[in-house]
């Protein structure tokens, strides 16, 4: 069965480069239960490189995840020329498998470019696996600049959890 | 009006209503709040965050395990 640590892993041993940003990204800053937040999809962020992204792409191919883009399968050929058109375009593309794991691949991230947050991740470890994560900050300020309704709930509940457990630890 | 009559109305409510979106405003009491939680021992890199993804298999697992009783 295909778990987050071992597509990470997978990720590594092909020398893909990726930052787990969103949710995800949050929830391993989070420095006890009450600011874990239940989701199932993870964030991956991705430079705008064709050759990184369909590798990316083959690693989930490998290991058996589908890949979609929107509503449809990501077309095939799957090559070199459909990820220069995925990046130019900032298209998500979802990795799913059997066993729920879902995973979007995505070369955006609002208001920060990929090395700035690549140069200043935290690596934490998950069954041994090394997981690139951006800065808390820049998923926060990030969330702020989107400001989708979805990312306006989760920093109105993200800032109450941390209020009130950076409260707890004062009294 | 029947029940699910009353529950749709309240539903298509709820979906007729504005949604506000655009860039947020955070206070600085937030931005220090992520600065300390970014400070601490736990969160530097190499620390071990398998709990979790642990914590939330379990959340999930209990979650879909729950049956409406009435």
């Amino acid at each position: 069965m295909v778990s987050f640590p071992s597509l990470v892993g997978a990720l590594h041993q092909r020398g893909v480069r990726f930052v787990l940003i969103g949710v995800w990204g949050a929830n391993f800053h989070a420095p006890d239960a009450s600011a874990v937040f239940t989701t199932l999809d993870y964030d991956l962020f991705l430079p705008p490189e064709a050759d990184n992204v369909l590798e990316a792409w083959r690693v989930c191919d490998d290991l058996g995840l589908s890949l979609r883009a929107g509503a449809e399968p990501l077309a095939t050929p799957r090559d070199h020329l459909l990820a220069a058109a995925v990046v130019e375009h900032c298209a998500v593309v979802r990795a799913t498998a059997v066993s729920g794991l879902t995973v979007d691949l995505t070369v955006v991230m609002t208001a920060f470019d990929f090395e700035q947050v690549w140069n200043e991740r935290r690596t934490f470890l998950v069954d041994e696996i090394e997981v690139p994560v951006a800065r808390l900050s820049h998923i926060i300020r990030s969330k702020a600049a989107a400001g989708r309704e979805k990312d306006r709930l989760f920093l109105a509940i993200h800032a109450e959890a941390l209020r009130q457990m950076l409260d707890g630890d004062e009294e | 009006m029947s029940a699910v009559d009353s529950a749709r109305a309240v539903l298509d409510a709820h979906a007729r209503q504005t949604r506000e979106t655009g860039p947020v405003h955070l206070s600085d009491a937030y931005l220090r709040a992520v600065d300390r939680v970014e400070a601490l021992p736990d969160n530097c890199s190499g620390s071990d965050k398998t709990w979790v993804i642990r914590l939330v298999q379990e959340a999930t697992r209990v979650r879909s395990s729950l049956t409406r009783k009435r």
